[in-house]
This record gives C-alpha cells, sequence and structure tokens, in this order.
C-alpha cells in the first residue's frame, strides 16, 4: 500500500511568504557578515596572542572553545578566520560566475567557431577533478589569497559557462527572440537586453550554491597547507594544525569546522531559498 | 456468449456503491459515486463515457490501483467471494493477475521500458517455473495474442516494437496467468486506427477462447455496439443507465445516452447530421445537486435538480437513473436515434 | 551490436579531450615562476647538471617541439622521474594507484548501500519524518569538509573506541576492507547524500509511472516492484550523478588520504608538492584527469546498458 501512499499529498506550492529555510539562512549570512567585519572586537583574545602557560586547554568558560599549541584561543582564531575564508569563497564565486556568464553567452549566441572553442576548453576543464585541478594549480603557482581565488575561477568557470549557454540556447528558440529580431534591434542589444537577462538568473542561483562548494574547497586547501601561511588564522590551516593534537586536544580540529558547517550551510539555506524563488518567478 | 446464458451464472464481479474521492487544493473530487455494477463469467461488459466520468477510476478502484491521494470511500468489490476494498494488501497481490488482470491506455508507458518482453511476461510466474520453461510458455502467450516471430520478440524492448505489437504484448503479459476477468482500459485510445480494429478484435477472440469475462472501458458506441453482451454508461462518477447492449444502444431511457448515440456517426450509410451534445462535463469537485447532467439536459425539470435521481428499471436487466426514464418513449426512424416524451 | 557501436563512437569522441588534456598538464610546469629545470632540480644542483636536464626535457627547443616530446613520453608509458625518489613515476604509480583506486570505489560502493536505504525511506514515506530526518542527514556531508568528518570520525571510532585501525592499507584484501573502512566512509558520505537526495526524486518520479500501475495489476509482490521495477528506472537517471560525483571522489580522494595516511595517489601528490617534486606532480594531474575521463566513458557504457533506449540516437 505505500506504494501508492508515497505518490500521495504532493504538497501544494506554499511559497509567497519568506520560506523558513531561506528566512534562517539569511539570518546566519547576518551574522557571518558581523562576525567578518567585526572580529576584532567581537573576540576575547588576539588571534595570533600566544601563551604557552595556556596551551592545549579544553574548552571552559575562559576559552570557549579551548586553546591550541601556541596557546591561542581557538574562539578568537575561529572569529577571525572568517573573513578570510568567507572572502575566498565570494570571490572564488564570483569571479568564476562573470567569466563563465560571458563566455556561455557568447558560445551560446555567437555560437559557430566560437562556440565550438569554448566548449572544448569546458570540456578539458571538466576533464580534470575539481580539486585537482586547483591543488595542481596552487602547487605550481603558490598559495596564497589570490591564487587561490584564481584557481577557483580557473576550475569553477566551467559550470556557469554550460549553464548560461544552456539557457541562452533555450530563450533563443523562443519567440520572443524572433520578434525583437524582425524589429531590427541589433545583436549585442538582444543579446544584453532580451536574452541575459533570462538567462542570468539561474546562474545566479547555482552562483550561491557553489559558495558553500568554493568555503569548502579554500578550507581543503588551507588544510593541505596550499591556502594562506601560518599564522594567519583560517579554518582549513587550523584543522590541519589541529591534526596533529587530534588525541590531546580534539577541540582545535573540531572547531574550526563547525564554524565551515556554519557557512557552508548557510550558502546552501540561501541556495535553495534561491532555487525556489526562481521557480515561482518561473511559473 | 448468449447473454440469457451468462445470467444465469454467478457474477464474476459485483461492484456495490462503490465511491471513489480524490482531496485536491480545490476541493474533494467525487471521481466515482455509488457505483454498481456485474459482470458475468465470460460476458464483456462495456463501460461507456466521456473522460473524466470516472470510468478509469472505476476500474482502478476494482483492482484497488487509486493512485494516491484518491482513495475509496465506501462501496464493496466482491470477487470469488472476497470484498477487495477490505483485503489486506498481501491478499490482494494473490487476486491481480490471476483472477482479475488490467490492461492500461497506453502500452508506451505501461511497460516497463528497461525490461525485456520476455523479463515482462516471466516475472508473474515468479522465480517457481524453470528459465526454460518459462520462456516456453511465454513464447506460447505471444503467439495467442498473435505476435509474429514470437521467439525474437521476447528479447525486444517496448520501444523497439510498433503500438500494436506493444498492445499484444501487454495483453499477452495481462493474460499470463490466466485471469477470470480482464479489464481493459481504452485499449485502443494510443493506438492507430487500422489497429483499434486489430486489437478489439483479438481481445474477442481471447474472451471467447478462454472463457473469461471482458470488463472494457470505451467512449466508442460502435465498439459497444460491436462487442458488448452488456454496458453501463457513465456520467459524472455515476452509473446513469446500464442494460443489455442491444436494446440500450436500441432503446436508450437515459438522455445522456441519447445524446452519445446522436453525436456518434452512424453505421449504415444514412447521412444525419452529427449533433454534439452541447455543454461541458461536470465539474467533480463541484457537482450539482440531482442529476449532473441536467445542466446540459434539453428535458431537464426542477424536479432534476433537486435531491438525488432514483434508479429505476426500465426493462428486463435495464435499468436508468433519470426521472423522466419511464416517460421516455423511443421511437426508431431508420438509424436516427428520435426521442419524444409523452406529456 | 548496437552498443559496441555506441562504445566504439564515445571512445572515439574520447581522443580530442584527452589531447587537450595534455596540452593542460604541459602547461602546468610553464606556470612555474621562473626556470622549470632549475625549480625542478632544486637550489643545490649545478649549472650543468640544469643544461642537462633542460635538454633532456626538451627546454631548450621551441614551444611545439617541447610538447611534442612531451606526448611522445607519455604515449610510451614514460611519466618522467620523480627527483626525490630518483625512479620513473610510471614505476612509482601500481602500487599507490592501487590503494587509490580501492578507496574510490570501495566508497562508491558504501555510498550506494547508505544511499538505496535512505532514497528509499524518504521516497515512500514522502513529507513524514522519515523524508525530513533524511533531508537533514544529508546535508551535513554537503556543507562541511570531508577532511573534517574523516577527522571525526577518526577521533571517534579509532582514537575513543578503538574499533578501527587509523592508517595504513593493510596486506589481505580483507585487511585493505577494515583498514579502508573509515577513510572510504569518509569519502562516500557527501557521494552517498547527493545520491540519497536525487535517488529520492528519481524514485518518486518513477513511482508515478504507469508501468508501477501495471506492476501492480500483475500481482507482483511490492519489494519486486520497488527493486526491479522502481530502482531500476530510478537509478538510470542518477547515473550521471555517479559519474559526476566519480570525478569528485578522485578529487576528495587526495584530500582523505592524507587525513588517513593511505600510500596512495592523494598522498604522494602532496608529498610531491612540498618536496618540489614538480614532475610527479604534473604526471598526477595528468592521470587524475586520464582517470576521470574513462570513468565518465564507462557511466556513459553503463547507462546504455541500463537504459536500452539510449543507443538509439
Amino acid at each position: 500500500m505505500a506504494v501508492a501512499e508515497a505518490v500521495a499529498s504532493s504538497p501544494a506550492p506554499r511559497r509567497r511568504r519568506l520560506q523558513p529555510s531561506l528566512a534562517a539562512g539569511l539570518v546566519m549570512l547576518a551574522v557571518l557578515v558581523v562576525v567578518a567585519v567585526a572580529a576584532g572586537r567581537i573576540a576575547p583574545y588576539p588571534p595570533l596572542a600566544q601563551s604557552f602557560s595556556q596551551a592545549l586547554l579544553p574548552p571552559s568558560a575562559q576559552h570557549l572553545l579551548g586553546t591550541d599549541n601556541y596557546g591561542r584561543d581557538v574562539f578568537s582564531r575561529v572569529l577571525a578566520a572568517t573573513r578570510i575564508d568567507l572572502e575566498i569563497g565570494l570571490l572564488g564565486t564570483l569571479f568564476p560566475f562573470l567569466l563563465g556568464s560571458a563566455l556561455g553567452a557568447i558560445a551560446g549566441y555567437a555560437g559557430g567557431l566560437a562556440d565550438a572553442l569554448i566548449m572544448r576548453v569546458v570540456d578539458v576543464i571538466i576533464a580534470f577533478p575539481f580539486l585537482v585541478l586547483v591543488i595542481a594549480f596552487v602547487a605550481f603557482v603558490g598559495g596564497g589569497t589570490a591564487n587561490v581565488v584564481v584557481a577557483l575561477t580557473i576550475g569553477g568557470w566551467v559550470g556557469f559557462a554550460r549553464l548560461v549557454r544552456g539557457e541562452i540556447l533555450v530563450q533563443r528558440q523562443m519567440e520572443y527572440a524572433d520578434a525583437t529580431r524582425l524589429l531590427g534591434y541589433s545583436r549585442s542589444r538582444i543579446l544584453f537586453r532580451h536574452l541575459l537577462p533570462n538567462a542570468i538568473p539561474p546562474a545566479l542561483v547555482f552562483a550561491v550554491s557553489s559558495i558553500t562548494l568554493n568555503i569548502l574547497t579554500a578550507a581543503a586547501l588551507g588544510f593541505l597547507g596550499l591556502g594562506v601561511s601560518p599564522p594567519t588564522p583560517e579554518w582549513g590551516l587550523m584543522m590541519s594544525e589541529g591534526e596533529t593534537f587530534l588525541f590531546q586536544a580534539w577541540w582545535i580540529a573540531t572547531m574550526p569546522g563547525l564554524a565551515c558547517l556554519f557557512a557552508g550551510l548557510t550558502f546552501t539555506l540561501l541556495g535553495d531559498g534561491a532555487s525556489d524563488l526562481l521557480r515561482v518567478r518561473g511559473q | 456468449m448468449n447473454p440469457l446464458r451468462a445470467a444465469a451464472r454467478d457474477p464474476v464481479l459485483t461492484v456495490a456503491d462503490l465511491s471513489v474521492e480524490i482531496p485536491t487544493p480545490r476541493g474533494v473530487v467525487r471521481a466515482v459515486r455509488h457505483v454498481s455494477i456485474e459482470v458475468r463469467p465470460g460476458e464483456t461488459f462495456a463501460l461507456v463515457g466521456e473522460s473524466g466520468s470516472g470510468k478509469t477510476m472505476t476500474c482502478r478502484a476494482i483492482l484497488r490501483l487509486v493512485p494516491a491521494p484518491g482513495r475509496i470511500t465506501g462501496g464493496s468489490v466482491i470477487y470469488g467471494g472476497d470484498d477487495l476494498v477490505t483485503l489486506p494488501e498481501s491478499a490482494i497481490d494473490r487476486i491481480r493477475g490471476t483472477g482479475i488482470s488490467m490492461i492500461f491506455q497506453d502500452p508506451m508507458t505501461a511497460l516497463h521500458p528497461m525490461l525485456t518482453v520476455e523479463q515482462q511476461i516471466c516475472e508473474t510466474w515468479g522465480r517457481g517455473l524453470p528459465r526454460q520453461q518459462a520462456r516456453e510458455r511465454a513464447t506460447e502467450l505471444l503467439r495467442q495474442v498473435g505476435l509474429a516471430d514470437a521467439q525474437r520478440r521476447l528479447r525486444d524492448y517496448p520501444h523497439q516494437l510498433s503500438g500494436g505489437q506493444r498492445q499484444r504484448v501487454m495483453i499477452a503479459i495481462a493474460l499470463a496467468r490466466g485471469p477470470d476477468l480482464l479489464i481493459a482500459d481504452e485499449p485502443t485510445t494510443a493506438l492507430d486506427v487500422t489497429i483499434q480494429a486489430q486489437i478489439l478484435r483479438l481481445l474477442k477472440d481471447l474472451q471467447q477462447r478462454l472463457g473469461m469475462a471482458l470488463l472494457l472501458v470505451t467512449h466508442d458506441l460502435g465498439v459497444v455496439a460491436d462487442i458488448a453482451d452488456r454496458v453501463a454508461v457513465m456520467y459524472g462518477g455515476q452509473v446513469v443507465e446500464s442494460g443489455p447492449a442491444a436494446s440500450l444502444l436500441r432503446a436508450p431511457r437515459h438522455p445522456y445516452t441519447v445524446g452519445l448515440l446522436r453525436s456518434m456517426p452512424p453505421i449504415s450509410a444514412t447521412r444525419q447530421p452529427l449533433e454534439p451534445i452541447e455543454g461541458m462535463p461536470p465539474d467533480l469537485a463541484a457537482l450539482p445537486a440531482g442529476c449532473p447532467f441536467a445542466p446540459r439536459c434539453q428535458w431537464a425539470t426542477d424536479d432534476c435538480r433537486a435531491g438525488e435521481i432514483p434508479v429505476v428499471a426500465v426493462g428486463p436487466d435495464h435499468m436508468s437513473r433519470c426521472r423522466l426514464a419511464d416517460a421516455m418513449e423511443v421511437r426508431k426512424d431508420g438509424e436516427a436515434h428520435g426521442l419524444h416524451l409523452i406529456r | 551490436m548496437k552498443q559496441l557501436q555506441y562504445a566504439a563512437r564515445r571512445i572515439v569522441q574520447m581522443i580530442p579531450v584527452l589531447v587537450l588534456v595534455t596540452i593542460v598538464s604541459f602547461f602546468l610546469l610553464k606556470l612555474l615562476p621562473g626556470d622549470p629545470a632549475a625549480m625542478v632540480l632544486g637550489d643545490k644542483a649545478s649549472d650543468a647538471a640544469i643544461a642537462a636536464f633542460r635538454h633532456q626535457l626538451g627546454l631548450d627547443q621551441p614551444l611545439l617541439a617541447q610538447y611534442l616530446l612531451y606526448v611522445q613520453h607519455l604515449a610510451t608509458g614514460n611519466l618522467g622521474t620523480s627527483i626525490i625518489y630518483r625512479t620513473p613515476v610510471m614505476e612509482l604509480m601500481g602500487p599507490r594507484a592501487e590503494v587509490t583506486g580501492f578507496l574510490v570505489v570501495y566508497s562508491m560502493v558504501l555510498g550506494i548501500l547508505i544511499a538505496v536505504p535512505l532514497a528509499f525511506a524518504a521516497a515512500l514515506h514522502r513529507d513524514g519524518w522519515p523524508d525530513q530526518l533524511v533531508r537533514v542527514v544529508t546535508t551535513i556531508p554537503l556543507v562541511s569538509p570531508t577532511f573534517w568528518i574523516g577527522l571525526l570520525l577518526l577521533l571517534v571510532f579509532s582514537v575513543k573506541l578503538h574499533w578501527l585501525p587509523a592508517t595504513g592499507f593493510g596486506e589481505s584484501f580483507a585487511d585493505h576492507l577494515v583498514h579502508l573502512f573509515l577513510p572510504a566512509l569518509t569519502l562516500s558520505l557527501s557521494f552517498a547524500a547527493l545520491l540519497a537526495r536525487n535517488l529520492r526524486a528519481a524514485i518518486l518520479d518513477a513511482l508515478g509511472r504507469t508501468f508501477v500501475d501495471f506492476a501492480r495489476a500483475k500481482g507482483l509482490p511490492r519489494r519486486v516492484i520497488l527493486y526491479r521495477h522502481v530502482l531500476r528506472a530510478a537509478l538510470v537517471s542518477i547515473v550521471t550523478i555517479v559519474g559526476l560525483q566519480l570525478s569528485f571522489a578522485i578529487g576528495g580522494a587526495v584530500v582523505t588520504e592524507t587525513v588517513f595516511a593511505l600510500p596512495g595517489l592523494g598522498t604522494w601528490m602532496e608529498q610531491s608538492i612540498f618536496a618540489r617534486d614538480y614532475q610527479v606532480v604534473q604526471s598526477l594531474t595528468f592521470i587524475f584527469a586520464a582517470g576521470t575521463i574513462v570513468i565518465n566513458l564507462l557511466t556513459d557504457l553503463t547507462y546504455s546498458v541500463l537504459d536500452p533506449r539510449v543507443t538509439v540516437d
């Protein structure tokens, strides 16, 4: 009977109100932004202040999330790291979004040789596992925020290019594209005023969700020691430092991971909310 | 089979007072309302009506295949002494396929696209039957439904077959375990006109050869005239008229049946303008009080729009759910169906 | 026959991409700031050694000639030499690739074993508590770092509970299964989460199809309908996701291996990066890409086996 029951109750879409998940995502985003901007004022200790007498202390009232092997306050470091991880996550999404959307639009609209060239490059990038490509790039060029963002851009633009190209091709099929052409509008006007406005929203939704992926990738690079250099507080790097002391002081590696999870969840909720909004708009 | 002889035996299926409701955002759709029909052994029983009249839902309810969130809200379906409405799911599985089988409108969607014909036939016998034996029986079945080159067809996937072949395969699967009753839900709707007649002839043929009963859903009164022994006409989720095919078609006793007959091209050459039934079928989520056909009926009175309409016997085995059924006199003008009220 | 033709066509289509991948991996070495030969050989190398190495790599020749030499080396299985081990990369590759391959396949199997029951539980109780629970549980691996989950698993199951070994590959097959359980589980969770979600949607879609009604009308038992008809139709629609995720899993394997100190390609890549063993990094990047291409091909072929309609274009 459950076979039938499962098909049951297709819930009527009730999306007029602000969805709880989207609302939660917005609140969490606000928290992240405040922490990123004002970490210095919120943090109880300076993130780089060492104190060997205070090393490896478990979480307590004094040190909310404990201390690390240099006696640095983990809570303060987690807060201080927010800015750099958020920065990499946002910039590492913004640039692929811009580059990928532009190239995807050109490929979809111009077609022909441009399309073939761009899509071959897309095929190649996609052939590499995303993380491997990013790691390899940083390995040869060197770490640091800027290089990490470049690496994320090289690996990430292809998703946007495919998406926007696909949307443009669909939009072109639609009647109004024919209509605008008949009106004698220029090609660029058709592209920028008519095709792109319809193709970009799905790419934006994809961008919001891929912020999570980029934050996680940045953390992975930090963990491998390929991101920012110590002693800069960065979640991935902190987890790698904590790995050594996993047996004695579990909190050093665990806490930055929780922060990472919080940030990842924020953008996933926002991404889901955005895609719901888009679906409503599409109907 | 001679309907009189069939009538002498107990029905193979007795549907009594069956109701199906589907909750939707717009309200409760009353898809089937207090439907009662009897199918007798070896007969062809036709269920006729426009789309949305509740024919398909009635069939699904018989096998308890009402798609959720719809559900059976009342009545009984008696088969072999059991009420299928209240039987546990495991017991129903033993009746589906062996006692009562069903084929669906569109064989393309009803057959699994990723399983071969052989797999889809043989799985009905379960693990008990050795593979080689199962294959032989499957080949035999395919021959029985008139599929040329049966052995090769076994290895085919549904997309490799033509529409008619697919429908034959579906019939073969439905017959694999020798049911007493085959429910055929508009089995020819998805097919080319030329193939339709073949499939109908095959069904009739198989029915006679295997001695099973056939519950045929159709919107085509021509099909009814050709192969049905008895008919029930559905409208607005109700059976509005039922009776032996011959008398019902010759002397309809419900204005809706009359309308259906008039909107159908005559079989003989007598040219007569077709008369469509004016108006729209009723909204099953907002049914009017009284007779659901009243808004489209040229003879409807205030009486018709108030209260449930009782079913009246209008002849041997012939029922009508119309206040005017008794007052209806039917005159035969050749092939044309004229209806006059004695007022 | 049709499937063979299809396979042949897909393999031919793979070749240009493979060629382009060699271009990318060729240029990786050019990304090094400064003279690759000097970077590769390190500070202590003599000028003569550097010059010899430049000649060996063909760096003293025009770019095109260098590239052709590189491709020629690749084609003959020459992936360069590890500076650290002073051994051809090809020789070092075998045992490490075995570890990584084992890990990736193991994690895929675990992922499917985790995802299928979750997806069924969620789909068959749509919007009920199992559905909600699955939605929440599958969110976690998708929003947290893989290596962090690995650390937590390590902490709980090795350090605190002593149930499973923390590191190493083991000797026998059974040993591998035990040693790689935690790493494979780590790697499988995000895959399982994504698979469970997509499979849930695919199962719901399949449940609404008429072939399920017909299967029920045939009198097939529920179990057979779910696993033969529904799961089969649902799996096909998610093969693509499995392929995509395999590529992610290979990337994730690099990080996961380092957490559990597994002697695989990922750990080797990390070590080589820090040892400035650039030819190894370059070759591994190429190998990872080539592996991904082959996996994508296998995915497509699986798809065509599962769904007979695919080969008919």
